[in-house]
């Protein structure tokens, strides 16, 4: 399940010791969902088909190949409408990511541009349920209990920076689900609904309560991310903002997945 | 992945076109892409060729993808350059929100001045990739009587359609039972595509949009 | 501004006086824009905000009537004036109490953010722009930022220092009265929002950031005081005028001094501190100061974002109480004054005699944890 870089790839990454190692995606699972998050008035258990997700987030590595690759994309080529600004501010040149930052995921990637390196990969964003899916089997996975993801979450949106920031670029099972960076997904921007209308209140003055499931401590706090990855601009490109793709299952998936290189 | 095996019929569309230009970025990129599902990379990159044409970096024109008319025509959003265009996004077998707004995008187009009126186009983008077909599409202008040169319903692939949506600032959710929540919203566009007016929810007033239009049509 | 009936003997005077140059506008109502209507002298239906990118990196803080609590500008103007205001947000680590820092969501870099002092009726044109995605520091001296800026540098109790968070935010003046979904929508980090407000009502209101979850985003510290003065003044004339902020936070250590937001706690109303202005020894490092015989105006707005105060001198009665500021909600002789979230009042009381007069919340449980401060007198001064 281990897949290389092509010979262009691997002259791409010199600033990597060894040659670089990419994780394949990991499958996950269809079956029934009970969203945490009631976007309709009734609670609606919702189907979710087997897909495959990024096991990490893209890191700068896969990115920087990326943009070599599409050119369009690259940060003194991108259009002002797919981004506010500060594309990939954080890389010293165009086409270099800062020193020793290889493995650590891409940020300042606007909405545009992760659609645009999944769909060159053969994939797409998750959508919103499916992350929210993967996430529920990564905490039974990794045995996090509710009252601590919660915790964590709200503890990470409240102080996000973390002297590491290094992905596990091997890692066979889902990983770094909360403590890198907070993702992009299709259908980030949320509409909630009361009928043919659009919600009066939006959750936006204190009103969670009636969006949620059960008034849990975890429920709440993926309300939280809802939200607050709702008000972003497509177009915003900060600090804390990256993703990992999605793929359909077909019958040649994993033998052709995203290759580029 | 249904999407990824459409561009193929636009390439060769494109190609026949624009073959001097699309031809170097299509080499460049085989030398790039060795195997497998590379076809879909060019897709992308016969925008290389629309980048060049679209003199506006933050026009919506930048969205790249490809739609097929009410009539059966392909097209893209650039081919709409070179005079204003009311934009919309409905979903055909929407029966309380989408004939307002079409019919609001009527009485934008009836307040218009008669030099407006000959050259603005209005265009409604559907949610629903798998009913509005364009067949179901044609149904929808002839049972609304929209059937003049001036209005183009586009059917598009349903990650285009979230391009387009999100561009316009458009939200939407596809609800279970196949239909759509989704804002309301008729934006107006210049001859550039660079977004210059929008009207929020249904029923509004539409003087200011009017003169917009009638604005940028003296430009 | 003296009695009542001296201010309006007093305003008629000043208006004969100056008939000569400009007309002194005490209701002005004076529309600005197409859209504007006017109701018993206030003035409604302000134009759409506007959103949009720019480039700017200069003072956070910009405009004359803007102080780093407890201060409170004088207004040097007479009638009405437009006011032109910038109050950026971003992130920055501030401290609460000895050894207790966090990062703070800030509007202006401290928590609370600065006093806003405007007089009834004024036009106030408000920018503010998303830089919580960088680093802004507001304890070295700049050009042309706000009397604040200058106060924090001189008085830096919170250990300001910038940080990192992108995060959406917006702004809710309690002062202004708009529809919320147009001016207060919510701006993506590197946006810039701007908007008119109309101080159509007298009194000392909250602002703070409405954007989801508006639990952790007042408790994690957006939010301030806007004082809108009466427009003939209060019924007495004070000899200091402070603004103090109660609010509570909701902390948890992370290991060596390092504290984040425990969003368990603020659902629990669990607070870790309850702080005048921000810090437990705010007013008490730097304890307000007046002379005996002296009439201290407070303006006292409990930020919450849960709790309630009973706020109390301890020696002294509140001769007037104006709850929420406005003139017009006259109260006499209260020992205490309650408050809920966002309530406010502005409080006169004389300094008995020279000596230290504690200010605490009565709820006891919230004094303990750090809602207490002090007043200093003087001795008493020939009038």
């Amino acid at each position: 399940m281990v897949k290389w870089l092509g010979v262009a790839g691997l002259m791409f990454s010199t600033l990597t010791a060894s040659p670089l190692v990419l994780s394949d995606p990991v499958r996950i699972n269809g079956g029934e969902f009970e969203p945490p998050v009631l976007l309709d008035k009734e609670r609606l258990s919702i189907e979710i088909n087997s897909f495959m997700l990024d096991a990490t987030p893209v890191t700068n590595q896969l990115f920087l190949d990326f943009v070599k690759s599409h050119p369009k994309w690259q940060r003194d080529n991108i259009a002002a409408l797919f981004h506010d600004g500060n594309y990939l501010k954080h890389w010293p040149q165009n086409n270099a990511y800062p020193d020793g930052q290889a493995d650590h995921p891409v940020t300042y990637v606007s909405w545009f541009a992760a659609r645009e390196y999944c769909a060159a990969k053969g994939g797409r964003l998750p959508s919103l349920n499916e992350w929210e899916y993967a996430s529920v089997q990564y905490r039974q996975q990794q045995n996090i209990s509710d009252d601590d993801y919660a915790r964590n979450l709200f503890a990470w949106y409240s102080q996000p920076k973390s002297d590491e920031q290094r992905v596990n670029v091997n890692a066979t099972e889902l990983s770094h689900m909360y403590d890198r960076v907070n993702e992009w997904v299709e259908d980030y921007q949320l509409l909630l609904t009361n009928g043919d209308d659009v919600d009066l209140l939006s959750g936006s003055c204190g009103d969670g309560a009636r969006f949620l499931s059960s008034f849990t401590k975890a429920n709440y706090a993926t309300f939280f991310r809802y939200q607050s990855r709702s008000d972003y601009a497509p177009q915003s490109s900060t600090s804390t903002m990256g993703f990992r793709c999605a793929y359909d299952i077909s019958s040649d998936t994993i033998a052709s997945n995203g290759d580029q290189l | 992945m249904n999407n990824l095996l459409k561009p193929a019929a636009y390439v060769a569309l494109v190609l026949s076109s624009a073959l001097l230009v699309l031809a170097p970025t299509l080499a460049q990129d085989h030398s790039q892409h060795k195997s497998g599902h590379e076809n879909h990379a060019n897709h992308k990159n016969h925008t290389s060729m629309d980048a060049a044409k679209i003199s506006h970096s933050s026009s919506v024109y930048q969205v790249d993808a490809h739609w097929i008319t009410h009539k059966g025509e392909h097209m893209t959003l650039a081919d709409l350059q070179g005079q204003p265009v009311i934009v919309s996004m409905i979903y055909g077998s929407c029966t309380t929100a989408c004939p307002v707004l079409v019919n609001d995008a009527k009485r934008l187009y009836s307040s218009l001045s008669d030099e407006a009126k000959k050259q603005v186009k209005l265009v409604m983008v559907s949610f629903d990739n798998s009913r509005d077909t364009p067949k179901a599409l044609a149904d929808y202008v002839k049972q609304y009587n929209l059937n003049s040169d001036s209005w183009v319903f586009l059917h598009g692939e349903d990650q285009d359609i979230r391009t387009l949506a999100t561009v316009l600032g458009v939200r939407y959710r596809k609800r279970p039972d196949g239909d759509f929540d989704h804002s309301n919203l008729i934006t107006v566009l210049d001859k550039n595509g660079v977004i210059e007016h929008r009207v929020e929810g249904l029923g509004q007033p539409m003087d200011k949009a009017a003169k917009v239009v009638d604005t940028l049509i003296q430009q | 501004m003296k009695s009542l009936s001296l201010s309006v003997i007093s305003a008629s005077i000043l208006a004969a006086a100056a008939s000569v140059s400009a007309p002194i506008a005490f209701a002005d109502t004076e529309l600005k824009h197409d859209s504007e209507y006017v109701i018993d002298g206030k003035v409604y239906g302000l134009p759409e905000a506007k959103v949009y990118r720019e480039d700017y990196s200069g003072p956070a803080v910009v405009g004359d009537y803007l102080t780093q609590v407890p201060n409170l500008a004088k207004l040097d103007y007479e009638g009405n004036k437009t006011h032109n205001v910038r109050m950026d947000v971003f992130s920055q680590k501030v401290e609460v109490a000895p050894g207790v820092s966090y990062s703070a969501w800030t509007f202006g870099g401290s928590v609370p953010g600065p006093v806003l002092h405007v007089r009834e009726g004024d036009r106030v044109i408000f920018k503010m722009k998303n830089r919580s995605d960088e680093e802004v520091t507001i304890t070295k001296p700049v050009k042309n930022g706000s009397p604040f800026l200058q106060q924090v540098q001189a008085n830096t109790y919170q250990n300001n220092q910038p940080v990192v968070n992108p995060m959406p935010h917006s702004m809710d003046f309690h002062s202004g009265t708009v529809a919320a979904e147009d001016k207060w929508r919510t701006i993506s980090p590197g946006e810039t929002i701007e908007f008119e407000w109309i101080a159509n009502y007298a009194g000392t209101y909250m602002y703070h950031c409405g954007t989801s979850s508006v639990l952790m985003h007042t408790a994690m510290g957006q939010y301030g005081a806007v004082v809108v003065s009466p427009k003939d003044g209060y019924p007495t004339d004070a000899d200091k005028e402070y603004v103090l902020v109660q609010s509570e936070h909701y902390l948890e250590e992370v290991g060596d001094g390092e504290f984040i937001y425990n969003h368990d706690a603020a659902l629990n109303r669990q607070p870790s501190h309850v702080t005048f202005n921000g810090h437990v020894g705010a007013l008490s490092d730097s304890p307000l100061r007046a002379d005996e015989g002296d009439r201290v105006r407070l303006h006292v707005l409990n930020a919450g974002p849960s709790g309630t105060s009973s706020f109390h001198v301890i020696g002294a009665i509140f001769d007037r109480v104006w709850y929420e500021g406005d003139p017009r909600n006259e109260w006499y002789g209260m020992q205490t004054v309650l408050l809920g979230a966002s309530n406010s009042a502005t409080i006169d009381f004389i300094v008995p005699e020279e000596g230290i007069y504690k200010l605490v919340d009565h709820e006891f449980a919230d004094a303990e944890l750090g809602a207490a401060g002090a007043l200093i007198a003087g001795p008493r001064k020939d009038k």
